[in-house]
């Protein structure tokens, strides 16, 4: 997997936005990230902590500050948007509010099909045809092809939006919280479906999420990322069995149990995230950690390796095996 | 068990008229005691938060239709008091907090304004005085910089701060019951963890019973001392936590415990609950659910079904209890493990 070139790679990306009173809100600052084919990234965060933005950045939707994206090696930010275009069909995203990510006056077919006639892929003729098979492979009855969104439940809308996405045949599927809007007895419907087109297709997916259920089951590699930065990564299961950053332990030790008999006195972390507009010096989580030392508050912790994959960022942990 | 602080006997909402009228909420009946937390769990229009509605009787009065065999607060009917006499009992006897607290604070006031507002509503205080009370119940629930707080409006707060100061207003008049319509699923969960504790200690103080109204099986694992879990508009099984999450004995229950991702981590795929949650329009026999329902026999859609209780404490409204207390659930059985 090292070897390998990732399928999509974010090198030291950085978003500013200047917002009013000459200010600047600091929301991504300086991330890296790879993707290889067929593998789950999972990112997690509380809000505010810059995991959209990240996505956004990754999909190409909005020019980043500075750093780069590549896709398959090839560098996106350099490119004019006409061109730009040509690679965006391999990279897809998958929306969080299923509603307001369908045009309410296409119906479902015609919201599937779209993608193929921008791209001019196939016969004309033919389209529509592709797009029920489309309807079809995520599990929605052709049907429900000639019905409009607001016709759908919030199940069968985040299907299309899956359906509209697979419709290019993307490398890379970037899923910004696809199921937190959906109940429950529902949610495990979509995942169950994206896991299956993504060993069907060798899809990479992006998956963003502050559900650490589902990122448990859902993902290979996992990275936490706190106020715009990564605070900690690794593949998915040692990172949530025994997590190093202090803010990747907050942040699990704050995840309800699943059974009553596993409730326990919490150490509970203080107070808020603090605003991205004038963040914190040094280490970003040294004002809420309970073991922050002098060095936290002024110096910037890089993003570590450690041994089994594993990268982090805080001056309190070394390289031990426990 | 004391005696029971509320009391819900066959409570019934419907909207509309017949025969198209939808039945939200259908023969539903629990109680609650003084220090107890009840919560109700269920999806979207399950007909959680319209019970919690109707029993305070703040659903619009032109659509909606309100029925109960009983509805008492310390042995005291509320059903037939007028709008004067229920004004009083709410944020008094019953307060509630709501799950965006940025639409229950009024943006043009400062919090503490509105905090006094809730004390002097409610009883003869000075402005001094009551701004006093603001002060130490801000500092109760935990607020950082109280004093400062106080002449803060709500956009100057938190997502969670506001939730502290709604439920600081909730409970300004020591309630004996607190509803609470899922205060903490727009929170993340740092913040959910505070707020889940902070109910947890204030319920211990003050002896308030909870009513809490979740989706989420994760929050009722963590807080319930009993819960009653509702679908399409019904209570279908009830019980103490322990016995809901160790021996379900409805199929809804069932498939909503092996849903938990948290306990399917190392499974290949999630058990999934196949279809999704019907309307409820008139009057049906049998069991809503059934349909969807991996241990239903034909029978179950059309047999008239009663509550039925399994153990002390613990009933159901499911044909198949048997068998469905026989088939193991992966979440209990991973919490032995």
């Amino acid at each position: 997997m090292a070897e390998t070139i990732p399928i999509l790679e974010g090198r030291d990306l950085v978003q500013h936005y200047k917002v009013a009173g000459n200010r600047t809100v600091q929301a991504v600052d300086g991330v890296s990230l790879t993707l290889h084919e067929g593998e789950t990234l999972a990112l997690v965060g509380e809000s505010g902590c810059g995991k959209s933005t990240l996505s956004r950045l990754m999909m190409c939707l909005e020019s980043p500050t500075s750093g780069q994206v590549l896709l398959e090696g090839k560098e996106l930010t350099a490119l004019r948007p006409a061109a730009l275009r040509e690679h965006r069909q391999r990279l897809q995203m998958v929306f969080q509010d299923p509603y307001a990510s369908l045009d309410p006056r296409m119906s479902a077919v015609e919201i599937v099909r779209e993608p193929l006639d921008n791209y001019g892929i196939g016969a004309r003729q033919d389209r529509n045809e592709m797009a029920l098979s489309l309807i079809r492979r995520v599990a929605l009855s052709p049907d429900y092809a000639n019905r409009y969104p607001h016709e759908l439940s919030g199940g069968q809308r985040q299907r299309l939006g899956i359906a509209r996405a697979l419709a290019l045949r993307p490398r890379v599927l970037i899923a910004d919280e696809p199921v937190s809007a959906l109940d429950v007895s529902i949610q495990a419907q979509v995942i169950n479906l994206l896991a299956d087109i993504q060993a069907e297709q060798r899809l990479a997916i992006l998956f963003v999420s502050h559900d650490i259920g589902i990122v448990a089951h859902l993902s290979e590699r996992v990275a936490v990322m706190y106020l715009g930065r990564i605070v900690e990564s690794g593949p998915t299961a040692a990172v949530l069995d025994n997590p190093r950053h202090p803010y990747a332990q907050a942040l699990l030790d704050a995840v309800p149990v699943h059974h009553p008999r596993l409730r326990r006195r919490r150490t509970l972390v203080a107070g808020d995230l603090p605003s991205p507009v004038n963040p914190p010096s040094g280490c970003r989580f040294h004002p809420r950690c309970p073991l922050a030392v002098e060095r936290c508050r002024s110096e910037v912790p890089a993003l570590r390796s450690l041994s089994g994959g594993r990268q982090i960022a805080c001056h309190l942990v070394s390289d031990s095996n426990n | 068990m004391t005696a029971p602080v509320l009391q819900v006997e066959n409570l019934g909402v419907s909207f509309g008229v017949e025969p198209n009228a939808l039945h939200a909420v259908r023969e539903v009946s629990f109680s609650l005691s003084a220090g107890e937390t009840l919560c109700l769990v269920g999806e979207s229009g399950s007909g959680k938060s319209v019970t919690a509605l109707a029993l305070l009787n703040l659903l619009p009065p032109r659509s909606a239709r309100i029925s109960a065999s009983r509805l008492a607060l310390e042995g005291r009917s509320l059903l037939g008091l007028g709008e004067r006499e229920l004004s009083h009992i709410r944020g008094k006897a019953i307060s509630m907090i709501f799950q965006d607290p940025m639409s229950s604070l009024n943006p043009a006031l400062t919090v503490g304004y509105q905090l006094a507002e809730a004390v002097r509503l409610h009883g003869p205080v000075s402005a001094a005085a009551a701004r006093r009370d603001a002060l130490a119940i801000l500092d109760k629930v935990r607020i950082p910089d109280a004093a400062r707080r106080l002449d803060e409006y709500p956009h100057q707060l938190s997502g969670g701060m506001r939730q502290r100061v709604m439920i600081a207003m909730a409970l300004a008049c020591r309630p004996r019951v607190l509803i609470a319509d899922e205060p903490t699923t727009a929170l993340d969960v740092t913040v959910q963890a505070q707020i889940l504790e902070l109910i947890g200690d204030l319920k211990a103080d003050f002896g308030t019973a909870v009513l809490f109204i979740t989706h989420d099986l994760g929050v009722v694992a963590e807080i319930a001392d009993r819960v009653a879990v509702m679908y399409a508009g019904r209570i279908v099984e009830e019980g103490e936590v322990s016995q809901i999450f160790d021996d379900p004995a409805h199929g809804y229950t069932h498939g909503l415990l092996s849903t938990l991702a948290v306990a399917n981590r190392h499974a290949q795929r999630l058990p999934e609950i196949p279809g999704s949650t019907p309307r409820i329009l008139g009057a049906d026999m049998g069991c809503s659910f059934a349909p969807r329902c991996a241990f239903a026999e034909p029978q179950c859609r059309t047999m008239e079904l009663h509550m039925a209780e399994i153990a002390p404490g613990h009933v159901t409204r499911c044909r198949r209890a048997a068998i469905v207390r026989g088939a193991k659930s992966e979440a209990g059985h991973l919490a032995h493990g």
